[in-house]
């Protein structure tokens, strides 16, 4: 898809590199139509097959209603997939998979790493271990609520999305917006239909739609800001020479920002979080208190452009005697790594980065505990 | 009824350790002419304090019921050894603490039950809030 557009977006302004980022841009937003193009499509039928439904069958032929069935699952799935392959394709660069292919060999420290881990009761396992860097030793892997607010807001706009076409269609009905001869035959069947309690209410039905309205096109508005922000922001990689980190050790650690935007702002931080869950009557609740909170790096006025990735290397200190991470069932101590920038026009920058901190190495303890 | 008196003490009346240190400890049951025990368990321990649900982990346990318990169980000092483990390692935060124990627990034939803790510090973590080090060097 991204050659087509590559090949639409010719001339002024997307000129050269800009090219290849305007065609990321369309490709997120084609698939994000696509998706909603397919849930609209998917509502619209099976709604009117409900409402105009008969015990002699369907309002339309068997067949037309199968096309229409797969025709909204088809663009379901050409927008999921095309969302799914941009997402991969902004986490995993080219170079990156390159990188990989070559240092296989240093996959053994990462085997090595994990058996370590093995011995050290309640240091929490990495969700996902880290992988070899192209800079560094080790690249971090993204913390997965960046992808979880997008799965999450996109899942709630679809399904407000359907109860809004539903209702659209439901007031439509019974504002009798058509053909004089679907009204009427509307109006017949409507009065068979289980859906005829809201359907005869149409002030009721519209005073609904209204809001739903509304918040589908927020919550749509919202994920594809979440979707323009991952892909067209572009990848955030952190990698560091040493893993896992103990207290007081410091490492070196290279930032990578692609994109085309031009930061007014760059942020990274080393965090440490306190997080606490407790049951409050029925609730459960969780409370979180940031202990530590050290800048790494900022700078202000970062040019960001397609092919040019902003890149940066920096200290970072893990302080002595500090908390090593740790995770029982309802505490939990964990490190972080937060990049938070800020562009114009584009949504607040916040990518996490969790890093695992072990205590100290029990070897280099020992000389102090035989004496 | 009285209940028996516990008394628990760490070899060298230290209180601090170092993760993968023998941890050696004694402790005393001092019982009434009426009281009958029907098991003694000791255990180290850590546990969780602060806002959230306490979680309690178990690093070493001993139980001993009623026909393993003789006369000299009560008459001199039981010991207790284990070497302790890497993690996790003491800590006082803001709303989570992590503390570590040795914990006699007796169970008297009546239903009755004396719990008696002594904590100790394992590694030597310094809590942020005792820091001058909270706020990193800015760079640019």
């Amino acid at each position: 898809m991204r050659r087509w557009l590559l090949l639409f977006l010719r001339g002024r302004p997307f000129r050269g590199s800009n090219r290849r980022w305007w065609a990321g841009v369309a490709e997120a937003s084609l698939a994000a139509a696509l998706l909603l193009a397919g849930v609209v499509t998917l509502a619209v039928s099976l709604t009117l097959a409900v409402l105009y439904w008969t015990p002699d069958g369907l309002y339309i032929s068997g067949s037309f209603f199968a096309l229409q069935l797969l025709l909204s699952f088809v663009l379901i799935g050409i927008g999921s997939y095309s969302i799914t392959r941009l997402l991969w394709h902004v986490g995993v660069s080219a170079e990156r998979r390159g990188a990989l292919a070559t240092r296989a060999s240093e996959l053994e420290i990462l085997n090595d790493l994990r058996q370590r881990r093995e011995d050290l009761p309640t240091v929490p396992r990495d969700h996902i271990p880290p992988k070899a860097g192209t800079r560094l030793n080790f690249r971090l892997a993204p913390s997965r609520r960046n992808a979880w607010t997008l799965i999450s807001s996109g899942l709630f706009s679809i399904i407000l999305v359907s109860i809004a076409t539903v209702l659209c269609l439901i007031v439509a009905t019974a504002f009798e917006l058509g053909t004089t001869v679907w009204s009427d035959q509307i109006e017949r069947r409507i009065a068979r239909n289980q859906l005829d309690s809201i359907s005869n209410r149409p002030w009721l039905a519209a005073a609904l739609l209204i809001p739903i309205c509304l918040a589908a096109c927020w919550s749509t508005y919202q994920s594809f800001r979440q979707l323009l922000k991952l892909t067209g922001i572009g990848a955030t990689s952190i990698e560091v020479s040493n893993y896992p980190l103990r207290a007081g050790q410091s490492c070196q650690v290279f930032l990578s920002q692609a994109g085309r935007v031009r930061l007014k702002l760059l942020d990274v931080a080393l965090i440490c979080i306190e997080e606490a869950t407790f049951n409050e009557g029925t609730d459960v609740r969780t409370e979180r208190a940031t202990v530590f909170d050290q800048r790494l790096f900022r700078r202000r006025g970062i040019s960001v452009r397609p092919g040019e990735p902003f890149l940066t290397e920096f200290q970072l200190k893990i302080p002595d005697n500090a908390m090593h991470s740790f995770k029982s069932p309802n505490n939990r101590i964990q490190w972080k790594i937060a990049v938070t920038g800020q562009a114009k026009s584009w949504p607040r920058l916040k990518r996490n980065f969790a890093v695992s901190v072990h205590p100290p190495d029990q070897l280099a303890m020992l000389p102090t505990q035989k004496t | 009824m009285k209940t028996p008196n516990v008394d628990i003490r760490f070899e060298g009346n230290r209180d601090s350790f170092s993760p993968g240190d023998f941890l050696i400890c004694e402790y005393d049951v001092e019982t009434r002419p009426d009281n009958q025990i029907s098991a003694i368990e000791t255990s180290v321990i850590w546990l969780t304090e602060g806002k959230g649900d306490e979680d309690i982990g178990v690093h070493f346990f001993e139980r001993r019921d009623k026909h393993a318990l003789t006369s000299t169980t009560f008459n001199q000092a039981q010991r207790l050894s284990t070497v302790l483990p890497v993690s996790p390692l003491s800590y006082e935060g803001q709303i989570l603490k992590v503390r570590w124990a040795v914990r006699v627990r007796i169970f008297l034939a009546n239903g009755e039950e004396v719990t008696e803790n002594r904590y100790f510090r394992l590694g030597s973590v310094v809590p942020f809030e005792n820091r001058d080090d909270k706020d990193g060097p800015q760079a640019d």
